[in-house]
């Protein structure tokens, strides 16, 4: 049963992520857009996307929860941490100016310190997805004795 | 880890890839760098050649000001710290200054030193404060006793009178000011600065005084305009640069749950950095024209001359970058040195 332990903690560690960061994102939704809006990878395109990822933010946050969706919630979640992590990485590659627009106290870590919080997550949903599998084994297991 | 799993991981990666290829394809990144309808003069074939070079081995140092065959250079992280550099050789000396009574702010950086020889200024526009020093004592003092109004922007003209960039509370623009250690002490000049946009962001450029002729330039950044002023800011002439570009384009968001303004999508610069010198005014512009080689363009960093006595464009040069980095600053000594010109580098990483 420790595996399962490990799994939900995973789950509420994205959770708790996702959801900060799309409430901080939506209590501001005009300052997200506007800050955005300056990446040059972004602009022109800041008004659907400044709702779009808080919203799938919110949505992958729930189905997390849900046992029939938890396994597509992880690899959602390892998708959207993914996008995230080379976004910066391209950024910092390649652009001159960053603006920041992670929402709340993520803004205060630099872009650096980012990328590797990213990474971070991005590796916690590969290992969320092992477990998710593992568990289910077992209990497959378990109902075939 | 299991074959289904890598797959599926391997096309959560390609779908990602996919996402971020589509919005780079979109974004201006992948766009031809546009050529803008006017032409630049090359006839004046001016290739500048590294006479002098001093590795100053951070990035953090600005050109502070020129004097009679010296440069001097402050620091961003080191506010109180200031070279000297002698020209032909560029022999350097470190100098490093104190402010009387001075509590030192967590935004240092905002620091600028400015030295007109043999006085350096030292400027915090948020502390707010401006200090006076001369060069052979090193102690700067505040300029006027009873305080200093914010700025955006301060530029020394004499050792009594700074040229000031201040926000106009009433109006929420930007306005110049002049700033002397006598009454009226501090007055805005409402009528220099021309409102497009915001009054804010759009009338954003570079405030320079020239020592040779006693002259102000202000050259706006997202237009295609410098003003020349006198030393007391009323304006003689208002002059065009080569681009096309009349009306500032900038796209400017109200934040209203936080209550500021902020420049929405990356601006359309007209003019980066400028430098005055005699009779001259030296523009980097991010700018193509017509008759511009890209290989070049894209090697080196355009700078456009323009004799600010007659408004008139004189010609086009060009700063190749430098061990593969493009010049982060250029100042020009006195025009007698024109056009066999030393260069510091300061290097961005």
């Amino acid at each position: 049963m420790k595996k399962t332990i490990f799994l939900d903690i995973i789950c509420l560690l994205f959770a708790v992520l996702f959801v900060y960061a799309a409430v901080s994102k939506f209590m501001a939704i005009d300052e997200f857009k506007a800050q955005i809006s300056k990446s040059p990878l972004i602009t022109h395109h800041e008004w659907w996307i400044s709702w779009l990822i808080p919203l799938i933010e919110v949505v992958i946050s729930a189905l997390l929860f849900v046992p029939r969706t938890q396994l597509v919630a992880l690899y959602a979640a390892f998708t959207l941490m993914f996008i995230f992590t080379i976004y910066i990485g391209f950024m910092l590659a390649f652009t001159p100016n960053l603006p920041c627009s992670c929402g709340g106290i993520l803004s205060r870590m630099g872009w650096t310190e980012h990328l590797f919080f990213n990474i971070g997550f991005t590796l916690l949903a590969v290992a969320g997805v092992i477990l998710h599998d593992r568990q289910k084994e077992q209990e497959m297991v378990a109902l075939a004795i | 880890m299991k074959r289904k799993q890598l797959i599926t991981f391997a096309a959560c990666m390609v779908f990602s890839v996919g996402v971020l290829f589509s919005l780079y394809a979109l974004s201006p990144f992948a766009a031809e760098i546009p050529r803008f309808s006017f032409e630049r003069n090359f006839d004046s074939r001016i290739y500048l050649t590294n006479q002098a070079v001093v590795d100053l081995k951070v990035n953090s140092f600005y050109f502070a000001g020129t004097g009679n065959k010296t440069i001097y250079l402050g620091n961003w992280t080191g506010p109180f710290h200031l070279i000297q550099a002698r020209v032909p050789g560029l022999d350097t000396t470190s100098m490093d200054v104190s402010v009387k009574d001075l509590k030192i702010p967590d935004d240092y950086r905002v620091f600028r030193m400015s030295v007109d020889s043999p006085y350096f200024f030292l400027s915090h526009g948020t502390l707010p404060g401006i200090f006076k020093g001369s060069l052979n004592r090193l102690e700067a003092k505040p300029f006027v006793s009873n305080g200093s109004p914010f700025f955006v922007d301060a530029e020394p003209i004499s050792p009594t009178r700074i040229a000031l960039k201040s926000l106009m509370k009433g109006l929420k623009v930007n306005e110049l000011a002049v700033f002397e250690v006598d009454s009226p002490y501090f007055e805005f000049k409402p009528n220099v600065l021309e409102q497009q946009v915001d009054g804010i962001f759009c009338v954003d450029g570079t405030l320079q005084y020239d020592r040779e002729l006693n002259r102000l330039v202000y050259l706006y950044a997202y237009r295609n305009e410098y003003i020349i002023m006198d030393t007391s800011l009323n304006v003689i002439n208002r002059f065009h640069t080569i681009d096309p570009f009349a009306k500032a384009n900038i796209k400017v968001a109200n934040v209203k749950s936080q209550n500021y303004t902020t420049l929405a999508s990356p601006p359309m610069k007209t003019n980066v950095q400028t430098w005055v010198s005699g009779n001259h005014l030296f523009v980097q512009s991010p700018l193509m024209a017509k008759n511009q080689e890209k290989v070049d363009f894209l090697q080196s960093t355009t700078i456009d001359v323009y004799d600010i006595t007659k408004g008139k464009y004189l010609y086009t040069f060009y700063l190749k970058k430098y061990k593969d980095n493009y010049a982060s600053m250029f100042a020009f000594l006195a025009t007698a040195f024109w056009p066999s010109t030393i260069i510091i580098w300061s290097n961005t990483i």
